[in-house]
């Protein structure tokens, strides 16, 4: 060996040593910061438990680590969480027969919390619970697998026969899909994919848990009180992108105590992170006293007023024209919090999201950007649609900023001549309530945030033809916007998008202006989320998918 | 023959000595009372107060009370203030209204739509008296034809209204309140081609109204039922006097003392029945306002603007608490004893 030789390879050793040794610190540094409950509070609870059946954000963010899919958002801050990992599945598989079968092969020795190991039986039976327990979107995500239709038809004996099939011996599961789906991948990875045993009820599950698979599992939940999880005795890292494991060792979350109580008791070490807003009167106190405690970070959601283009006065479009030209979208802002907390919204797409593209015809100088109501033309549109006079009811929750935006839209109509009034009604039903066309909603005040990275989520699922279902609760498209022209560009797009991507999304972008000059809506702002935490809680880690990641902060 | 005849045959002697009636009897008692006639003296400010709101609002506030105004702009020592002011400091979060100005302008300062506080509370002030007042009126009237007939016809009639009141009665008087409104304030009231829609006033007055009638009802019946076993009753009775005369002519008046002690009294219940009602958004509808809406979009700003929910609780407490002073007052110069009192000073 040459000194020169010996130099490098003493040189790399090293550099090796002092790895191994940060990673080494590193490894015990995260060690250091094991143990401890971390303590979660929110006004109310979410609901049902059942992964196959909530469809929250407030509880999406729990059973990310409790329970796993085949794929998964990767668990880490930033853009990369809108990245697909494999989870339960050894890899993610290359898509065959022009993408419309795809592979799994199943990770070995993976057990569920009640000590069963994940066989492919178990994958086939949740694909065929999706559709027994009436998944919200089995009809809209899941009707691409091969034995949809009948499942569909008759839930009960859904068998997707030849759709999703095991092979014990080769430990995988094959999915045929009857089209190629370019979101495929992002609706596996959202909690309704997740695998539960094969055992498990055809029925919403309520408040019993299933079992999990991830490093925590919810040992007890009372909608009324608390949920509290403590970690999954048989979970080991499998792969940590996918699911690492979880600081603390147990979690405890709240439910009852008002958004004001809320902040007291996280300013007060008692709690350590809330779900709710903070009250907007809050703000200024937190921001100068705990500056520290405040994380806000982009969201891809919008805020808006959707007008059922069905029923009178919104089915007139000059009428609809008139509210998005007369709304003060700096107004509306300022009732969320003011510009640090959400930015001036006028079409479907949230800034920053796959397929958008600045615009914004309903402004003073229309462009890029919103600048100012442009209440001329927002009277003129109203004098030609002849509405004046109309009688309006605006349909708002009860919890947050809704009832202070429902009024403030409510003066917007009545400034444009119509009869408003607003009706507050329970969160827990306002949101069933708008969708169900018996209910002759006629404006209301509504959010939307991604369930994955896809512009699909937001126009397909909300302004397609197909999302509208009218007489029933599930109606996602809440103004019962249906254009047989629009409908077939999305469809064509959603084609596109499996081959071509950035096409895909360039056209989206057009689809996103076609609607938003239909003004289905009266798009208001895109919010961005405000985090207050406490004091000991530590390495915040923010999915954009699903918020906070429980399992990544720490409290001692 | 006429009083007046009777009156003027009298010599002046005999004239001066004739007893007062018992209604003037009672008004020189009442004009009597400080507390009460202090009472008179607030609610009559109050009442005039929100009688102006529509002046106040045009003329001295300058703004649509029922408008938001989240971008607007009011001048304040010649200097243009925001009424909606971004927090600077810090992170810059949060957007609060401006506070009091003990000026015409936004006097108590701004809610959390921009809207002046103060013009809302005149506003919300007549809502809150025409709703608790029109409430009392319908109470009181549901409470005296019950309360009399079930008194005065009494037997199976009796039994049969007196255990109704009873069921009414065992309901928490707010949790049939809000039951109530809950119901009705989701779809209105439609009766045959009569509509009531859901922010109309009429509906928390019915309610209102309602609720309370077995307060009211339950002593009048057992008055009615005393009265019609006393002498006079007996008397007239026998003499043959029809039952309708002898309702009208003998038992009402002497309920009517009764009703009037309860007007006051229960008017400051029913202001704060509203109120609680309003407050749990089950009352008046948005965009109108009551004190108890008012006190709603305060509790938002209980950390910034305080103003907002104290003052219309404020004007609660000054308004129930005359009320109450006012019914005490009543009741003391209706109150046979208290006119021992007065002859004595």
């Amino acid at each position: 060996m040459t000194l020169r030789r010996w130099l490098h390879s003493s040189a790399l050793a090293l550099i090796a040593a002092s790895g191994l040794a940060a990673a080494t610190a590193g490894t015990a540094q995260a060690a250091d910061h094991m143990g401890g409950t971390l303590n979660l509070t929110g006004a109310a609870a979410a609901g049902t438990i059942d992964p196959q059946i909530n469809y929250t954000s407030q509880f999406w963010s729990v059973l990310f680590i409790t329970n796993d899919g085949l794929v998964a958002f990767k668990h880490v801050s930033g853009d990369a969480s809108n990245n697909i990992v494999a989870d339960l599945a050894t890899s993610v598989p290359a898509p065959q027969d022009g993408g419309k079968t795809y592979v799994f092969t199943l990770r070995k020795g993976v057990k569920f919390s009640n000590g069963q190991d994940i066989t492919p039986e178990d994958v086939v039976a949740t694909f065929q619970r999706i559709f027994k327990v009436s998944n919200p979107n089995a009809g809209s995500w899941y009707n691409v697998i091969v034995g949809s239709d009948a499942c569909l038809k008759t839930p009960a004996t859904c068998t997707l026969a030849g759709g999703v099939v095991a092979d014990d011996a080769a430990n995988t599961v094959t999915f045929h899909l009857t089209q190629p789906d370019s979101e495929f991948f992002y609706k596996l990875a959202t909690p309704f994919a997740d695998i539960v045993p094969a055992s498990t009820p055809a029925k919403d599950l309520g408040t019993t848990a299933a079992p999990a698979t991830g490093p925590y599992m919810i040992t007890s939940y009372d909608p009324q009180k608390n949920m509290i999880l403590k970690r999954n005795p048989y979970f080991k890292v499998w792969n940590k992108d996918a699911q690492p494991a979880g600081y603390v060792d147990e979690i405890n979350y709240t439910f009852g105590p008002k958004p004001e109580d809320e902040v007291t008791a996280i300013e007060n070490g008692q709690q350590d992170w809330m779900f709710d807003s903070p009250p907007s009167d809050r703000l200024p106190e937190m921001a100068s006293k705990y500056p520290s405690s405040i994380h806000i970070n982009p969201l891809f959601a919008i805020y808006y007023a959707p007008m059922n283009v069905n029923i009178a006065p919104f089915n007139n479009k000059d009428a609809r024209l008139a509210v998005n030209y007369a709304l003060n979208r700096r107004s509306a802002v300022n009732i969320y919090g003011g510009p640090r907390l959400a930015v001036p919204n006028c079409q479907v797409l949230p800034p920053g999201f796959p397929g958008y593209t600045a615009y914004c015809p309903y402004t003073k100088n229309p462009g890029t950007k919103w600048s100012a109501p442009d209440m001329d033309k927002a009277k003129a549109f109203m004098k030609a649609s002849g509405q004046a006079g109309a009688p309006v009811t605006v349909i708002a929750d009860d919890q947050n900023v809704d009832p202070a935006l429902g009024t403030y839209l409510v003066s917007v109509l009545n400034s444009l001549g119509f009869k408003a009034t607003l009706k507050v009604i329970s969160a827990n039903i306002q949101f069933t309530y708008i969708q169900n066309t018996k209910n002759n909603v006629q404006i209301s005040i509504s959010q939307w945030y991604q369930d994955y990275p896809a512009a699909s989520d937001f126009i397909n699922v909300l302004l397609s033809c197909g999302s509208f279902h009218p007489g029933s609760d599930a109606s996602i498209n809440i103004s019962g916007f249906c254009d047989k022209g629009i409908d077939a560009e999305i469809n064509k797009n959603l084609i596109t998008a499996v081959t071509d991507q950035k096409a895909a999304n360039a056209e989206w972008g057009k689809i996103d202006h076609e609607l938003t000059d239909q003004a289905p809506w009266a798009t208001m702002f895109t919010p961005k989320q405000l985090d207050f935490v406490s004091s000991r809680l530590k390495n915040f880690t923010f999915s954009d998918q699903f918020h906070m990641i429980y399992s990544q902060v720490w409290v001692q | 023959m006429s009083d007046a005849t009777t009156d003027a045959t009298l010599p002046d002697t005999a004239r001066a000595a004739r007893p007062e009636g018992p209604w003037r009897v009672a008004l020189r008692k009442l004009m009597r009372d400080r507390t009460a006639v202090g009472a008179i003296i607030v609610l009559v400010v109050i009442i005039l107060a929100c009688c102006a709101a529509p002046f106040y609002a045009t003329h001295i506030s300058q703004s649509d009370p029922f408008q938001s105004n989240l971008d607007g702009q009011i001048t304040l020592g010649g200097n243009s203030v925001d009424i909606m002011q971004a927090d600077t400091a810090g992170l810059g979060l949060g957007v609060t209204p401006i506070g009091p100005t003990w000026r015409g302008q936004y006097f108590f300062g701004a809610d959390n739509q921009g809207r002046d506080v103060a013009a809302r509370m005149l506003y919300g002030g007549r809502n809150s008296l025409i709703i608790s007042f029109f409430a009392t009126v319908l109470t009181l009237v549901l409470a005296a034809i019950v309360g009399t007939i079930a008194g005065f016809i009494g037997g199976l009639t009796d039994t049969v209204l007196a255990r109704l009141l009873d069921v009414l009665w065992a309901f928490p008087v707010y949790l049939l309140a809000i039951s109530l409104s809950i119901v009705f304030i989701s779809k209105g009231i439609q009766i045959g081609p009569f509509n009531i829609p859901s922010n109309s006033l009429i509906l928390p007055i019915m309610i209102i109204g309602i609720v309370y009638v077995p307060y009211v009802a339950r002593p009048i019946r057992g008055q009615v039922m005393s009265l019609t076993r006393s002498d006079f009753v007996l008397a007239a009775r026998c003499l043959g006097v029809p039952a309708p005369r002898i309702l009208i002519r003998d038992i009402l008046p002497n309920v009517t003392t009764t009703l009037i002690v309860f007007a006051p009294l229960m008017m400051a219940l029913n202001m704060l029945t509203e109120s609680a009602l309003s407050f749990l958004s089950i009352g008046v509808q948005p965009p109108n306002a009551s004190w108890g809406t008012i006190i709603l979009d305060g509790e938002d700003l209980l950390y910034t603007q305080p103003m907002v929910a104290i003052a219309p609780g404020l004007a609660i407490v000054i308004t129930v608490l005359a009320l109450n002073f006012l019914g005490d007052g009543v009741r003391d110069a209706f109150d046979p004893r208290a006119k021992l009192r007065v002859k004595k000073d």
